[in-house]
This record gives structure tokens, C-alpha cells and sequence, in this order.
């Protein structure tokens, strides 16, 4: 009987200690389970967010590149001045010409005096011409290496691994510069020869517009501007750039990437376009992943006054 | 006497089975059904964002107006989320450059001149001009069930870019 005793207080206890084995079993999985949601659940709003970060981010570099570009364009308003130079020189050869004109036909014994003059203005269009093309060019390209030199800067800080997240290197996909659509030039009509004024109207070479309005001669002209008579063969570019308005000064800016076209040839850019492309892996447990792309724009500062 | 008898493993299978339901429907799906709020908070937010940005890029203020009842593709993207906006709202925040006055100018009120660049206030610091978005938005659990939306004030700002002035109207775009 005592044994029978002992044989079932041992069978009780080894039930009991099964019993509760098995709770704790219970509790472990429950709880492993538990875990492995909200493992899954960090994972994914750590990549989730963790993209968005990453995503913002490479917007602002873009921002930034092509800032970097657009105020070098008009690198100490060298735009704005050459501008102004063709405008001026272009109504310097008309000048010139009326003078010759009017100097063989009132003063003939003058006309070697007068034919110089009017030679040296257009000398001087084409040097300009020459010039001008020339700052167009140097503008561009340091406007293009400021903006490689800006982008090396910041695709170094861009690479990670983490445990839920892998960034790349950023890659450049496109590097532009253009000009401002609807932004004419930034030189005011210029009012001394009656003539010339109704020409430029006629032509179309200046924005008719009635005050308060700025009349300004319009921007990348395909054709140029070109002079009445016999001046004719003569071509005055002007690049588009925001005028200075009541002495207010354009200053350098971020825009919307679909405000930027191209720059017609030969003509001094305004504006600098950039595109990104960034590989960003996100741990989920498989390999997903994908590329992100961000545009930036942004404009020069505009012209300043003229002096 | 009372006597213990060993779980069996089919009753022991059973009875987690039931913990193991309970806790599932009672606690992990409502929990992932609410947990999508926030997301959808974020995603809202990430929206915002994104179309101040833009906006702050417009030419004009007009143009942001327009930019912001025109494109269809952020409120579509919302829609898609499960997050409904109410009167969402467009405003210009000026703060002077020190930071000790502000003023919010909304419902496509001009700016006065001593709030515009080169007024009054931006002596001897010039203004700080962002353009913000905000909105009412209610956003639902994934599946609503006997969870009550929630009704969050969503605003996002970014820096208004355009401080120069048409030489057409002789007028600041930001007021144009």
C-alpha cells in the first residue's frame, strides 16, 4: 500500500512536471512567434522608411548639382555684360552706318574719315561675336565641371549597408545646361534711333508690350538679330537671361526640371538640368530592391544692372 | 483521491490551438490592421512633401495654386493609400530673418510690401518665404471594422525658390 502510495505521488509529480514543460513550450512559441512579427514588421517600416530617407535625399543632391551649375553660367554677370555689349554694338554699327550715309552724301570730302569709323563697328560686331561665343563656351563647360566636381563631393557619402538596407553609389544619368522657357534677355529696348526702334517692333525682335511692361529684346532669336540695309550680314545673338527689375536682381534658384529647354546653338545657357540614378536594396528577408531617379533644375542669377 | 492524468498531446495541441487563435484574431490582426495607420500617415506626409517641393519650384504663386488643383497624381496616390483629404490648403509662412516674426498669408492673399523681399522686415536680415501645404486627413485602418478613422492634420513647408520680380508687371511672382 505505501508503495502503491509512493509509485503515484511519482507518477503525479512526473505529470505535473510534463504538464508545465509543456506551458512553457506554449509560452516560447507564442512568444518566438510574437517576435518574428514584429521582426518582420521593423524590417519593413525600417526600409520603408529607410527609401524615403534616400529618396528625399537624392532630390537634394540633385537640387544642389545643378545650383552649383546654374550660378557658375553667369559667373560675375558675364552673360548680362556680353548682352548688353551686342545690343550696344549692334546700335553702334547702325550708328556708324547712318553717320557714313550722311557724311558722303553732305560731306563727300569727309567719307575717308567717316568709312573707317563705320569699318572699325563692324570689325568690332564680329570680334564681339567671336567673344561672345566664346563666353557661351566657357561658361558651359565650367558650369558642366562644377557640377561633376559637386557631384563627386556627394556620391561618396551616398554608399551604406545595413542590416535592413543597402544604398549605392549614386550615378550621374544626364548633365544639361539650357535656358529658362518664356525668359527672354535681359537688355531693355534702346530708344536713340526712331528707325531701328520700328525695325526691331517689325521684326519681332522685341516684345511689344505696353507699360508698365519692360520692353525687352527677346532671347535666342533662331536667326539672331539682324540690321536694316546694307548691315544685313551682320548677326547679334542674345542669350536669354532674367532681366533686372526694378533694381532687383534675379537671384540664383532651384526650379522645376520641365522649365528648362535646351539652348539653341551658340548661345550662353541660363540653366542647368541634372538627373541621378541611385541602386538601393532593401532587406526583406529576399532580395528586392530597385532604382531610384531624381531631376533637378535650377536657373542663374539674373543679369545685373547695366552700367 | 484525486488523480492527475497526463496531458495527451492531441488535448495539449488543442488547447494552444485556441490560445493560439484567440491571440491571432484578438491581437495580431488587429494590430497589423491598425499598424497600417501610421504607414498611411507617412505615406501622406512623404506626399506632402514631395508636392511642396514642387510647388515651392512654381514661377509664380498662381502657378502653385494651379499646380496644386491641376495634378491629379497626389491626390490619386492618397486615394490609393486609403487616406481621404478634407479642404487642403495652400499658404506663404514669412519669417523674418532672425526668426522673431512671422506671418502666414493663405487663401491667396498678396503679400504686403513690408512682408516682400527688400520691405521692411528684411532689414537688415532679408525673410525666409516658404510655401506650405496642409490638409485634414482622415486616414482608415485597413480594414475599418469597429476602428473609428483617424482625422490627422497633415502640413508639410518647402522654401518658395522665386524671389525675383516680372519684368512684365513689375510685380514680385511670389504675389503674382
Amino acid at each position: 500500500m505505501k508503495t502503491k502510495t509512493t509509485s503515484g505521488n511519482r507518477q503525479n509529480h512526473s505529470s505535473r512536471a510534463a504538464s508545465s514543460r509543456q506551458r512553457t513550450g506554449n509560452i516560447l512559441v507564442v512568444t518566438c512567434v510574437t517576435f518574428a512579427v514584429i521582426s518582420v514588421a521593423m524590417i519593413i517600416g525600417y526600409s520603408f522608411a529607410g527609401l524615403y530617407f534616400v529618396n528625399n535625399r537624392l532630390q537634394t543632391s540633385a537640387d544642389e548639382i545643378a545650383l552649383a551649375g546654374a550660378k557658375k553660367l553667369n559667373d560675375r554677370d558675364r552673360i548680362g555684360q556680353m548682352n548688353n555689349m551686342v545690343a550696344r554694338c549692334r546700335q553702334l554699327v547702325y550708328s556708324s552706318r547712318q553717320d557714313y550715309e550722311e557724311t558722303k552724301k553732305v560731306f563727300p570730302d569727309l567719307e575717308n574719315f567717316a568709312e573707317p569709323l563705320l569699318t572699325e563697328a563692324r570689325d568690332s560686331a564680329g570680334l564681339l561675336e567671336k567673344e561672345r561665343q566664346r563666353v557661351s563656351s566657357l561658361a558651359e563647360t565650367e558650369a558642366m565641371t562644377a557640377m561633376r566636381q559637386r557631384f563627386d563631393d556627394v556620391k561618396t557619402t551616398y554608399a551604406m549597408t545595413l542590416p535592413w538596407m543597402k544604398v549605392d553609389e549614386p550615378q550621374l544619368r544626364d548633365l544639361k545646361v539650357g535656358r529658362v522657357d518664356d525668359v527672354e534677355s535681359n537688355v531693355e529696348e534702346l530708344k536713340h534711333f526712331g528707325d531701328l526702334d520700328k525695325n526691331d517692333v517689325a521684326q519681332g525682335y522685341v516684345l511689344d508690350l505696353q507699360a508698365p511692361a519692360m520692353r525687352l529684346y527677346k532671347g535666342e532669336l533662331p536667326d539672331g538679330m539682324r540690321l536694316p540695309g546694307d548691315d544685313n550680314d551682320l548677326v547679334f545673338k542674345l542669350s536669354s537671361l532674367p532681366a533686372p527689375v526694378d533694381n532687383t536682381i534675379a537671384p540664383a534658384r532651384v526650379m522645376l526640371p520641365n522649365r528648362v529647354e535646351p539652348a539653341t546653338a551658340g548661345n550662353a545657357p541660363s540653366a542647368a538640368r541634372v538627373s541621378l540614378r541611385l541602386k538601393v536594396e532593401t532587406g526583406l528577408g529576399f532580395s528586392s530592391g530597385g532604382v531610384l531617379h531624381s531631376t533637378g533644375a535650377a536657373s542663374t542669377t539674373g543679369a545685373c544692372l547695366q552700367q | 483521491m484525486k488523480s492527475y492524468r497526463p496531458r495527451t498531446k492531441k488535448g495539449q495541441v488543442t488547447e494552444f490551438g485556441a490560445i493560439f487563435s484567440i491571440l491571432i484574431c484578438f491581437v495580431f490582426l488587429p494590430l497589423i490592421n491598425l499598424s497600417f495607420m501610421p504607414v498611411r500617415y507617412m505615406v501622406a506626409q512623404g506626399v506632402f512633401s514631395e508636392l511642396s517641393r514642387r510647388l515651392g519650384h512654381c514661377e509664380k504663386y498662381t502657378e502653385a495654386q494651379a499646380l496644386m488643383k491641376n495634378e491629379k497624381w497626389w491626390s490619386e496616390s492618397l486615394a490609393m493609400c486609403g487616406v481621404t483629404l478634407n479642404k487642403p490648403q495652400l499658404e506663404l509662412l514669412v519669417t523674418t530673418g532672425d526668426g522673431a516674426r512671422s506671418a502666414v498669408f493663405s487663401g491667396g492673399n498678396k503679400l504686403p510690401d513690408e512682408w516682400l523681399p527688400g520691405g521692411a522686415n528684411s532689414v537688415p536680415t532679408p525673410c525666409i518665404y516658404s510655401i506650405g501645404l496642409s490638409a485634414d486627413c482622415t486616414i482608415a485602418a485597413l480594414y475599418q471594422g469597429p476602428f473609428a478613422p483617424a482625422v490627422i492634420k497633415v502640413s508639410a513647408h518647402s522654401q518658395w525658390e522665386n524671389l525675383s520680380k516680372d519684368p512684365t508687371s513689375h510685380y514680385y511672382f511670389i504675389n503674382e
